[in-house]
């Protein structure tokens, strides 16, 4: 593959998948300028090996999510600002409800919000989630579980929401 | 529901600020990842030329990626850990014909907050002070790493018998008291912790149900581990069917593990592990779940309230080496390894095995022993490493590592405490254990100055002769030139 061949197609890629990879990059991180870090640290790692990646998104996407852990990781050791939001959300049709679910977003685990972020708004099985984070089937499930009920616990009102799932999980 | 959850994350994304990138960015991206991939291959091929050349100090490995654990802080009076263990001389270890050790020893436990427990080869406990760099030698009641041959039994590679805890306020020991030669008693024996601030003592007897013997039985204790918190203590241990004075053998195939409370004094529930296989060492979490490596390499997780309950397996790693380590958050067990290119395995504590971490071939072209000591943080694990012969790493150094999970191109390695050899010492320290929240990626040692050791009778002899010689000759000068007068 010609340098110019590789340079156009991750060009073609970055404009074509590069929104939804933004949505994803902000569901994990809850906050758009490490949204915008996550995803372009991302985007470089697949620019260096391009050419010996089969699928490029599933590589971009299983960087976003193992760097958003290793992020949370080690912003856990250093001095951590409370959180000042600068987006601010458009209005949504429920805005009360929106913004409880996000406030209990950000309070759970890098691995718990990007479990539920996989299984819920990636659509992935849980094999499939196991298999692009590098854990068992069986920590996808305990830590999908742990999540809600953490969810549960932050906004009680959120119980519709996060109540039982197919399958029994709580 | 499953549906209304995956609505609002929907619109949480749809309505958050575009996080897309922009047109120009593609392009700089692309350019920066070329650059970056050519930096890469010249980094691989330099990191080796640069390793070579610093062997003569302290190794910094390059792994790909800009280390970022800060150098060691200068001398202080804060606490710390040393960034060099001095091996303790020879002339301090001496032991009389009971192989109790006779030397200038420490005369209270309470020493103080530790920062480093290690045990000399003669058997000899020694706590390093971490707000003074002094060394204590210690006469730990019922301490049997001084007999030749509880020692032998005591495989440096296989034990750990002498632990000190994370905070370095505690230090956990296995204790025995052998009756006599002809004795056939079950002895009592067990684990000890000690408060090293108010030199309190705290005994837990650790018995094995098992059927009288002909010469005495017992619990060796030959495993340690304090929990990351460090209030849960792990151990294991083998029941010895014949243990007096006269002599020690006789093990049970059944290997023994159990967990002791913060302060309690009971041993706590005990499994009986695999009989097929030995214990290679012990680890627990801080909410007192016990996992134990086997040598098969099976690491075993116990998690239940009562011994009847089963145990499960974590995960198998290559060849383990004694001991593992918890880290902080409890998700993960660092375990070491004897194979050679493999130095560390670290085990998911709720899945399966990660991937291992191995060391730089240019710092070990032999290949290196790996301990796991404790973690610094969720990503950085403390180790002992131990090469074979006397490089200019010395047989045995402290080093931090960063975990297998943490991306491979921000590995980074660095040896943070060396062992150096005093003229007389009679040689490696084992049974390392650091207090590791002492160690901070802003300090992880302290200079400490060597130890004033106290002078050997044969030095203090070879002084006072030629001191007396030279108050002589003096002597003999002053006269003959008043005579001369």
């Amino acid at each position: 593959m010609s340098r110019s061949r590789s340079e156009h197609e991750f060009t073609e890629f970055v404009a074509s998948r590069g929104a939804a990879l933004g949505r994803t990059a902000y569901l994990l991180t809850g906050d758009h300028h490490h949204a915008e870090d996550l995803l372009q640290t991302a985007l470089l790692e697949a620019a260096k090996r391009w050419e010996r990646l089969d699928q490029p998104e599933a590589y971009v996407r299983r960087t976003l999510y193992t760097r958003n852990i290793s992020r949370w990781r080690r912003s856990r050791l250093r001095e951590v600002e409370l959180a000042e939001r600068h987006d601010s959300p458009t209005a949504p049709a429920d805005p009360t409800l929106r913004l409880t679910l996000e406030e209990a977003l950000d309070r759970l685990t890098a691995r718990q919000r990007t479990v539920l972020v996989l299984r819920y708004f990636e659509d992935l099985t849980e094999v499939e989630t196991a298999r692009v984070l590098g854990i068992s089937p069986g920590t996808v499930k305990s830590t999908n579980r742990h999540a809600l009920g953490r969810l549960r616990a932050l906004a009680p009102e959120l119980a519709e929401l996060v109540g039982v799932l197919p399958g029994g999980d709580q | 529901m499953t549906q209304q959850l995956r609505d609002e994350l929907v619109r949480i994304g749809d309505a958050a600020p575009a996080v897309a990138p922009t047109p120009d960015l593609a392009p700089d991206l692309w350019r920066r990842g070329r650059r970056a991939r050519t930096r890469d291959r010249l980094v691989a091929a330099g990191a080796v030329v640069a390793v070579v050349v610093a062997l003569g100090g302290i190794a910094t490995a390059a792994m790909g990626g800009p280390s970022e654990l800060l150098p060691a802080a200068p001398t202080s009076g804060d606490p710390g850990v040393p960034s060099t263990l001095y091996a303790v001389p020879g002339h301090l270890q001496k032991q009389d014909n009971d192989q109790r050790f006779t030397g200038p020893l420490s005369p209270t436990l309470a020493v103080g907050l530790g920062a480093v427990a290690f045990v000399t080869d003669t058997g000899l406990p020694v706590v390093v002070d971490a707000e003074s760099g002094e060394y204590h030698l210690l006469d730990l009641p019922g301490w049997q790493g001084g007999d030749v041959l509880v020692g032998m039994l005591l495989d440096a590679s296989d034990s750990q018998p002498l632990a000190i805890s994370p905070d370095g306020r505690q230090l956990a020991w296995a204790w025995a008291e052998p009756g006599g030669r002809t004795d056939t008693a079950t002895i009592a024996a067990g684990a000890r912790v000690l408060d090293l601030e108010s030199g309190d003592v705290r005994t837990v007897v650790i018995t094995s149900p098992g059927r009288a013997t002909l010469s005495g039985q017992g619990v060796l204790v030959r495993t340690l581990a304090w929990s990351p918190d460090s209030r849960w203590l792990a151990w294991s241990g083998l029941t010895v069917q014949e243990w007096n004075a006269a002599g020690i053998g006789g093990f049970s195939r059944a290997p023994l593990a159990g967990r002791i409370a913060p302060d309690s004094t009971r041993p706590g529930i005990q499994w009986r592990t695999n009989s097929s296989t030995s214990v290679t060492g012990t680890a627990i979490t801080d909410d007192g779940t016990l996992l134990v490596t086997q040598q098969d390499g099976w690491v075993m997780r116990y998690q239940a309230a009562s011994p009847q309950d089963r145990s499960f397996s974590v995960g198998r790693v290559l060849n383990p080496a004694p001991a593992g380590a918890v880290s902080p958050d409890g998700s993960m067990l660092a375990v070491g390894s004897y194979a050679r290119e493999t130095s560390m395995d670290l085990a998911d504590l709720e899945g399966i095995r990660l991937a291992p971490r191995a060391l730089s071939p240019d710092v070990y072209p032999e290949g290196a022993f790996v301990r796991p000591l404790g973690w610094l943080d969720d990503d950085t694990v403390v180790v002992l490493a131990r090469t074979e012969g006397d490089g200019d790493l010395g047989r045995s150094h402290i080093a931090v590592m960063s975990a297998p999970t943490v991306p491979e191109e921000e590995w980074s390695y660095r040896i943070v405490t060396r062992s150096e050899p005093t003229d007389d010492s009679a040689g490696v320290a084992s049974f390392h254990s650091v207090a590791v929240d002492l160690m901070t990626p802003e300090q992880l040692t302290v200079d400490r100055s060597e130890p004033d050791w106290p002078w050997s009778i044969e030095r203090r002899v070879t002084v006072g002769v030629v001191s007396g010689v030279g108050v002589v000759g003096f002597g003999l000068f002053v006269w003959t030139r008043r005579r001369r007068w």
